[in-house]
């Protein structure tokens, strides 16, 4: 080819759509053309790339230092579905991984401190993330766990480490049952008994606890072997079904269904029970006696058949070795029948108990008639013919013989048969109730969940449905913990505080505003009537008004909107085209416009922020007919527009965004009559403003500043768009019926038909965030912190947003459309809803709990210092009750204040200027009459006498004092820690101190103790529970000599400890948020919190309530919430408490009534605890 | 196929949004997106100690915004990076004019303090964002074409070199080694598309 391809060919070759001799020939003609190859250089050009970061020179030790300084900066720090490499497990070193499947994963591990190898199972992402399949995992570990018998696998211990739940059990080497018969193996028939009686006697264990294993085979058998003699170990019980057989649910499990009882292989769940697994032991002896499995089809669904259909051969027929008794046994636990069966593994082990003792057993072989009927069952007509004929030869032989061996046993048959039955109605039930907790348990997570989100009514509604089934299935701690929260999150349902306007069908509030400073409502309406003014604080007297205005133009009285003045007046806009400048406190006219015309009716209005505008005041009105015009407050004139008449279209007339692409000119397209501008209001500093229709969405105009008197034309005579004037539509995709900017007003909200979204004017391609109504939106409002937003809709659904996340916060329903709505302007607790029906109310909207809050710093250090991670810069919070003055307590590292509620002065404690007290150190006795502090680096602590009398400081000299505890209310201890000279090693000393009322402050015993992480004393006042850094545990140690006494608790990292005054429990916080709850006896089993929702970030602080509040645990997080819990059961008790920031201390008064937090912005809060409830 | 690398890098900032925040995702995080905040200081003038304290600063505040507005995964993911980053901004100055006023150096500081800065800022992690797609991109079209055929994109697009340069390296004709690259940049376009949409919505 001499002649360069065209252009068009070559795309074509590009696309490989050439034909073949011609894409042969341009091929050719390519390889040699320099033209064509720029051609396709060009056609082939990359968009422009974007270009690689680049990485200036210091970036890389810049990024290495932010990493060194960071590693507790935790972005959200849930290690739960980190991948899957082996785990760290507090306590074990993982060897090697045994297993793994699509929910579980086994791990050989090794217990450091035990040194002994352990089976360590959890569950993998997958099962992680399914809810049932963990939940299961947890509740099935927790029954197992119960299960001690010497022939089920051990279970040591479960628990849970960041986010995980493990199970460590033991580790048994002999391989599993199933190798060894693969291996050759073969068993004498008193072995093959022996095994299995094994194997029965701990089904039978498991049975007795309401636990069916449902998938008994070889391969879940594991040996173990001791003097010389194979001993079963059974495995997977339940856990089966999480672990490691799921695997195989598509492999294994359906490649040899040889041991699957009938009922299970024809899917007759209802009858699977302790028979199920009589079958599965059956099987097992079937095999270890003959060799094979009782049925084994060339393909799983023969197997199936005829494990459903076919009576397996008698083993005796395969292996004539094979005794006739365990013959019988065999063939027994084989039935097709589960009530033909051994009724429970108990009678099996009986049984094979008498073939090995040598006694009778009580299982009979099928009668010749029996089987005779089986097999006209299967094949009617000539099996029923042939026995009609041997009955007829041989009938009076066999019904004698039969009679008389019925009559011998009849007795022990009918015994039997009854015994038989009330087992199975035990198991029965049980099971039952087993699984009805089960229920009953997920359905208390789906409660929490949706009292968590804010839909706290139907939680509850939830939570009395949990109750319910809880009671059914005799939960009875379950049901108590439904009660508390119950009892808690009532607390929380949105409910009305209080009303204002009462329901008159003839004035629907539209309009709302706070007026002089929060004490004053007015409220308006549409509909005409006067303008309200309402006293906020203070009682209603009969129900009227505080004062009542009266419009400009009774003809026309409605109000379209209220606006704050910047001082105390109200702007009132009225239909009338009135603006009028009321002073609601007396009720006069301050200034009165007839500011607008009217062509049509008024839609909607919007003012700038009178302090804040650099257009000076304006107003701004819409229309029906879709014009809208702007009034200059300070001038009393109207804006001009472009054609200098006043009236502006609610129209964009830039390019438009579907036209892009048809690449029409927008001027072209004719202007449709606009719909009605429904909401109007200013942006940024005043110098935009924002127009929302039912056609056309939302139109940005700017304003000039310094202010003209006139909008200018966004279009210039060439018709393109001004670049020097903000001019944008806003694609909301429908009609707009709702828009209000937010009050630093960069930000607005739109409510449409079906949704609301919140948009930047900054950001115009899409919405910040959208969310769904159930109807149409009808009113909209910014809290004035500008924090909170809430939306309402036609059919009363009022919802609240958080403004920058778009998080659901609360949701409150109203039997009536609610067409204004108002934030308070302190405080966003509560907010005020006009409605329909004409009532105005303010509802309490589910937030916020706290009683009271105090504040312990004026000035925080908070965000503005830079962070520089340390508990030494950081601002430490510790509060709690004094019962000496009913008061409370606040520390922070400045000073230590006392608020007493006995009406004594306020005081407080605190050092010189520039010191800091030492985080921990502070602690003031259980009677209240002595505080304790120390001060960072000093030689010596305080001792200070509280009581009114004396109010005496005592310094005692002992250096480093970083914590301190009371005992008693005469014993308290210090522990100091201080710089071992030459080494940069802390040593550290545990000190305890005797007050006496004449001797002062004497020394009684002194131990080293160092590298403390958490110190609480135990109620008996002689020992301490104490966890160290790189101790896996905590212990409690002698506090008059620091010996270990008794026990500890295997948690690594522990952060806090707290040990009940009630002497029930001890909580543990550690590694990875984990806390666990331990029963205060010497028994190591510590069940883990790990319900949802759990801590997102380190848990700091403990403590266990009494009198109304014994048994409730308090926990106070990094991730800003202190929660409650039932230390019996592990479930959270109500709402969580929120703060600003991370929580660092918690405490319950001794009332068990009230609850303390410290909280790191310098902030002490009161809560009250959650209380008992009684059915 | 196991795509870890592509994987990760795509919803590395949906894992630092979302629920499960990880060690090694706000390690990637700053690897990616700390160069560019850096990148940020000097461009804004900051000497080299400031720009540094500041950078980490910022990413530190970052990171706290990110828990305070966790990613949902409904939405656009754009967005949140966004209002993420506008946020920490606001949080760095809210911090800066507490303690700074009075300092010298105002003119850089107040330069710093500009919406401009902050859009500038934005700016920045958004198009580190958008490297990351391309990259994600990459990395799973390069799976999905055989080798030869990526070897003639990454030698004319990313390295360069001419078509016949490409084509004499790999043994190809020059055509093939334009169709090659042609194909490959188009499966990238969609990639990238699909990417983003994945991530927005």
């Amino acid at each position: 080819m001499a002649e360069c391809p065209t252009l068009d060919q070559l795309r074509l070759l590009l696309e490989s759509a050439l034909h073949g001799s011609e894409q042969e020939s341009v091929e050719v003609h390519i390889d040699s053309c320099a033209a064509c190859q720029q051609s396709l250089e060009r056609l082939t050009a990359a968009p422009p790339r974007v270009k690689q970061a680049f990485i200036t020179p210091n970036a890389v030790t810049f990024i290495a230092r932010i990493q060194a300084m960071s590693p507790g900066v935790d972005v959200g720090p849930r290690p739960a579905t980190s991948p899957a490499p082996p785990p760290d497990v507090p306590g074990y070193d993982i060897e090697s991984e045994l297993g793994r499947g699509g929910m579980g994963v086994v791990y050989l591990a090794r217990h450091r401190r035990l040194n002994r190898l352990v089976a360590l199972k959890m569950l993998t992402e997958g099962g992680l993330t399914d809810r049932s399949v963990r939940t299961r995992f947890l509740i099935e570990a927790e029954t197992i766990a119960q299960l001690r018998h010497p022939h089920v696998v051990q279970v040591y211990e479960f628990g849970e480490h960041a986010g995980r739940p493990y199970l460590a059990m033991e580790y048994v080497d002999g391989g599993n049952l199933a190798e060894r018969l693969s291996q050759g193996h073969r068993f004498t028939p008193v072995e093959a008994a022996e095994l299995v009686v094994w194997m029965a006697d701990a089904v039978a264990a498991a049975h007795a606890k309401g636990i069916i294993h449902r998938d008994l085979k070889p391969s879940n058998i594991l040996l173990a072997t001791a003097d010389s003699k194979t001993l079963p170990k059974v495995a997977d019980f339940g856990i089966a079904r999480v672990s490691q057989s799921e695997i195989t649910a598509t492999g294994e499990l359906l490649g040899t269904p040889s041991y699957m009882a009938p009922e299970q292989a024809d899917g007759r769940t209802r009858e699977v029970g302790t028979a199920t697994d009589v079958y599965g032991l059956g099987a097992m002896l079937y095999e270890l006696l003959s060799g094979h499995p009782p049925f084994h089809g060339e393909t799983v669904v023969e197997t199936l058949q005829q494990v459903v259909h076919t009576t397996p051969r008698a083993p005796r027929s395969i292996a004539r070795a094979v005794p006739r008794d365990l013959d019988t046994i065999c063939l027994k636990c084989l039935e097709k029948e589960p009530k033909k069966r051994y009724p429970t593994a108990d009678a099996l082990a009986a049984d094979l108990r008498a073939y090995l003792d040598g006694r009778t057993i009580t299982a009979r072989p099928a009668r010749s008639w029996e089987r005779a009927v089986r097999l006209a069952n299967r094949n009617p007509v000539p099996f029923v013919a042939l026995l009609l004929i041997a009955a007829t030869a041989v009938g009076a032989f066999v019904w004698v013989n039969e009679a008389r061996r019925e009559e011998a046993s009849a007795r022990k048959g009918e015994e039997l048969a009854r015994r038989t039955a009330e087992t199975n109605e035990r198991e029965a039930i049980k099971a039952r109730n087993l699984v009805e907790q089960g229920a009953a348990r997920t359905a208390f997570d789906q409660a929490m969940s949706l009292c968590e989100t804010g839909n706290v009514a139907s939680g509850l509604t939830e939570f009395a449905r949990v109750l319910e089934l809880a009671e059914r299935a005799a939960d009875l701690d379950l049901a108590a913990v439904v009660r508390r929260n119950i009892s808690a999150w009532e607390a929380h349902r949105p409910r009305e505080v209080r009303g204002f306007d009462p329901p008159s069908a003839a004035r629907p509030v539209t309009a709302t505003l706070y007026a002089d400073e929060g004490r004053l409502l007015v409220t308006g309406s549409r509909r005409g009537g006067p303008v309200r003014v309402w006293p906020v604080t203070g009682t209603l007297q009969d129900g009227r008004p505080f004062l009542e205005l009266a419009p400009p133009d009774a003809k026309l009285p409605g109000v379209v909107a209220l606006f704050a003045t910047s001082s105390t007046g109200v702007y009132a806009v009225y239909e009338s085209g009135h603006v009028v400048e009321w002073e609601p406190r007396t009720g006069t006219v301050i200034r009165q416009d007839l500011a607008f015309d009217l062509p049509c009716p008024i839609r909607s209005a919007g003012m700038t922020q009178p302090t804040r505008s650099v257009s000076g005041k304006l107003l701004c009105v819409g229309y029906e007919d879709g014009t809208f015009r702007i009034w200059d407050l300070d001038r009393r004139e109207l804006f001009a527009g472009p054609d200098e008449s006043p009236i502006l279209t609610h129209f964009y007339r830039g390019p438009k965004k579907k036209q892009r692409f048809t690449g029409l000119p927008a001027k072209d397209d004719p202007q449709p009559p606009p719909g009605p501008v429904n909401a109007i209001d200013f942006g940024d500093s005043g110098n935009m403003l924002l127009t929302a229709g039912e056609t056309e969405g939302v139109i940005l105009y700017g304003l000039p500043v310094p202010k003209t008197g006139r909008v200018p034309d966004p279009i210039l005579t060439d018709g393109k768009v001004d670049p020097r004037i903000p001019y944008h539509q806003f694609d909301l995709g429908g009609a707009v019926f709702q828009m209000l900017v937010s009050p630093d007003r960069q930000f607005f909200l739109a409510g449409g038909a079906t949704a609301v979204s919140l948009w930047t004017i900054h950001e115009r391609d899409r919405p910040v965030w959208v969310h769904n109504h159930p109807d149409q939106i009808t009113a909209l409002a910014f809290s004035p912190d500008g924090r909170l937003c809430a939306s309402a809709d036609r059919g009363g659904t009022i919802r609240c947003w958080d403004v920058l996340s778009g998080a659901f916060q609360a949701q409150l329903h109203f039997t009536e459309p609610v067409l204004s709505l108002r934030f308070p302007p302190t405080g966003t607790n509560t907010i005020l809803l006009g409605s329909q029906n004409g009532s105005s109310v303010l509802w309490q909207l589910p937030l916020r709990s706290e009683l009271e809050a105090r504040p312990a710093e004026p000035a925080p250090i908070g965000p503005g210092v830079v962070i520089r991670i340390g508990s030494n810069t950081e601002q430490a919070v510790l509060a709690g009750f004094e019962p000496l003055r009913r008061g409370e307590w606040v520390a922070t590292s400045h000073r230590l204040l006392f608020w007493p509620a006995d009406g004594s002065p306020r005081f407080g404690i605190r050092p010189n200027e520039g010191e800091t007290i030492a985080r921990d150190s502070v602690s003031v006795s259980p009677d209240g009459k002595v505080a304790l502090i120390s001060v960072l680096g000093r030689k010596t602590f305080s001792v200070c006498d509280l009581t009114p009398a004396k109010s005496t400081v005592q310094r005692i000299p002992t250096a480093g004092v970083t914590r301190t505890g009371f005992l008693s209310e005469t014993q308290f201890f210090t522990v100091s820690e201080e710089p071992q000279p030459g080494t940069d090693q802390l040593t550290g000393q545990f000190r305890l101190w005797e007050l006496t009322r004449d001797k002062g402050v004497t020394q009684s015993a002194a131990w080293p103790l160092s590298a403390v992480t958490c110190v609480a004393p135990h109620p008996d006042a002689k020992s301490v529970l104490v966890g160290r850094v790189g101790d896996d545990r905590v212990v409690f140690l002698d506090a008059a000599n620091g010996k270990e006494v008794g026990w500890g608790f295997q948690h690594t990292g522990v952060t806090a400890v707290a040990v009940d005054p009630g002497r029930r429990w001890v909580a543990t916080a550690g590694q990875g948020q984990s806390v666990r709850v331990w029963p205060l006896t010497p028994d190591r089993t510590g069940r883990p919190l790990d319900r949802a929702p759990l801590h997102g970030d380190r848990v700091n602080a403990l403590a266990f309530g009494t009198g109304p509040s014994a048994g409730v645990l308090a926990t106070a997080s990094s991730d800003g919430t202190a929660r409650f819990w039932d230390a019996k059961t592990g479930y959270p008790l109500g709402p969580p408490l929120r703060h600003p920031e991370a929580v660092l201390s918690v405490a319950f008064d001794v009332s068990g009534e009230r609850v303390i937090t410290g909280c790191r912005n310098g902030y002490a809060k009161l809560w009250p605890a959650p209380k008992a409830v009684t059915p | 196929m196991d795509l870890p690398a592509a994987r990760t890098s795509v919803t590395l900032l949906a894992r630092l949004g979302g629920s499960s925040a990880d060690t090694s995702a706000w390690e990637e995080f700053l690897r990616r997106y700390g160069p560019q905040v850096l990148g940020w200081c000097r461009h804004w003038n900051l000497q080299e100690a400031d720009a540094e304290d500041v950078a980490q600063d910022v990413l530190l505040r970052v990171s706290k915004q990110m828990r305070t507005f966790r990613y949902d995964p409904s939405r656009s993911f754009r967005g949140w990076l966004k209002t993420v980053a506008r946020a920490a901004w606001a949080d760095w100055l809210d911090a800066r004019q507490r303690i700074v006023q009075g300092s010298g150096d105002t003119n850089v500081r107040q330069v710093l303090e500009s919406v401009a800065a902050r859009d500038d800022l934005v700016g920045r992690l958004e198009a580190e964002f958008d490297r990351e797609l391309l990259d994600t991109a990459a990395a799973q079209i390069q799976l999905r074409v055989d080798p030869k055929t990526w070897s003639a994109f990454a030698l004319t697009a990313l390295d360069g070199l001419s078509g016949a340069e490409a084509a004499e390296q790999l043994g190809m004709k020059v055509a093939s080694v334009y169709v090659a690259k042609g194909r490959v940049q188009k499966m990238l376009q969609d990639e990238v598309r699909t990417l983003d949409l994945e991530e927005s919505e």
